[in-house]
């Protein structure tokens, strides 16, 4: 299960590191002043990075196993054997 | 007067000179983000008020998925503001001394670059439609050509009166200019 999620996650980093280099790239391209373009790109891949990098960390450090996990115990509903 | 040296657009002549350069309003810049600066508001708001109604969420092992959903949500939010950033203000109206040029973007992926001579107009219409246009003063500028070409179109630009000024006057020059040019005349 961890493993699938490692991957959709990864598939999903992906897809928008490749819209934030496409954003980059088309403020470049076609700005009209080249100087406010590299100042926008500057504050938009600042921030973007620091929150790609930051999701990155984060994601590793959650358990994904304990999240997903199917032999998880529900109290509030007690076992036959213990009723009788 | 501004000062539109800087500016570079592709396909511009090397003696072509930027008069005016035309954006869509802030004000309609905002009405498209507002979605965006509600959810980042809600975003913000839920940092502040999450663990201190639930105090046991920061120290809890489920922290960690707390901080991850917030910080997707904030990245996520990041790249949707800037994508319609680009869909609105990279809609751009530039007025040269020669012409006036188009680039309307759709989308990501869709970019449309149309041009306009000044001779080939015959009428400008400035419409400012609704009370927070009349407030704010912008509107459309809509500009009529000769033939069966489509009208041309400024969507909620500032001083929509100021701009059709500007082109009535420029197209009475360029009309001017071309009847000299046909009658082998010497321009003004």
């Amino acid at each position: 299960m961890t493993t699938i999620i490692h991957l959709f996650y990864l598939i999903l980093l992906l897809g928008i590191s490749v819209v934030g280099v496409y954003i980059c790239y088309h403020i470049l391209r076609y700005s009209l002043s080249k100087k406010s373009a590299f100042a926008i790109v500057s504050v938009f891949a600042g921030v973007f990075l620091f929150l790609l990098l930051t999701n990155a960390i984060i994601f590793f450090q959650v358990n994904w196993g304990i999240l997903f996990s199917t032999t998880a115990e529900f109290p509030a509903f007690p076992s036959v054997s213990s009723r009788y | 007067m501004s000062d539109f040296s800087g500016i570079r657009f592709q396909g511009k002549h090397d003696d072509e000179r930027v008069l005016a350069v035309y954006h869509r309003h802030w004000f309609d810049l905002f009405t498209h983000l507002f979605l965006s600066v509600f959810l980042s508001i809600l975003l913000l708001g839920g940092f502040i008020i999450i663990p201190l109604l639930f105090p046991g969420i920061v120290g809890s092992p489920n922290a960690a998925m707390f901080f991850f959903l917030e910080n997707s949500f904030l990245l996520f939010l990041w790249v949707s503001l800037f994508l319609i950033w680009i869909d609105v203000y990279f809609d751009v109206w530039i007025i040269t001394n020669e012409r006036i040029v188009n680039i309307e973007q759709k989308d990501l992926f869709t970019r449309r670059v149309s041009e306009l001579r000044f001779h080939t107009i015959q009428d400008v219409t400035s419409e400012v439609n609704g009370f927070i246009p009349s407030i704010l003063d912008y509107g459309d500028v809509l500009v009529q050509t000769a033939g069966e070409s489509p009208r041309f179109i400024f969507h909620n630009v500032p001083n929509p009166i100021g701009v059709k000024d500007l082109i009535m006057k420029l197209a009475e020059r360029g009309r001017h200019q071309e009847t000299s040019t046909t009658a082998g005349l010497p321009a003004a």
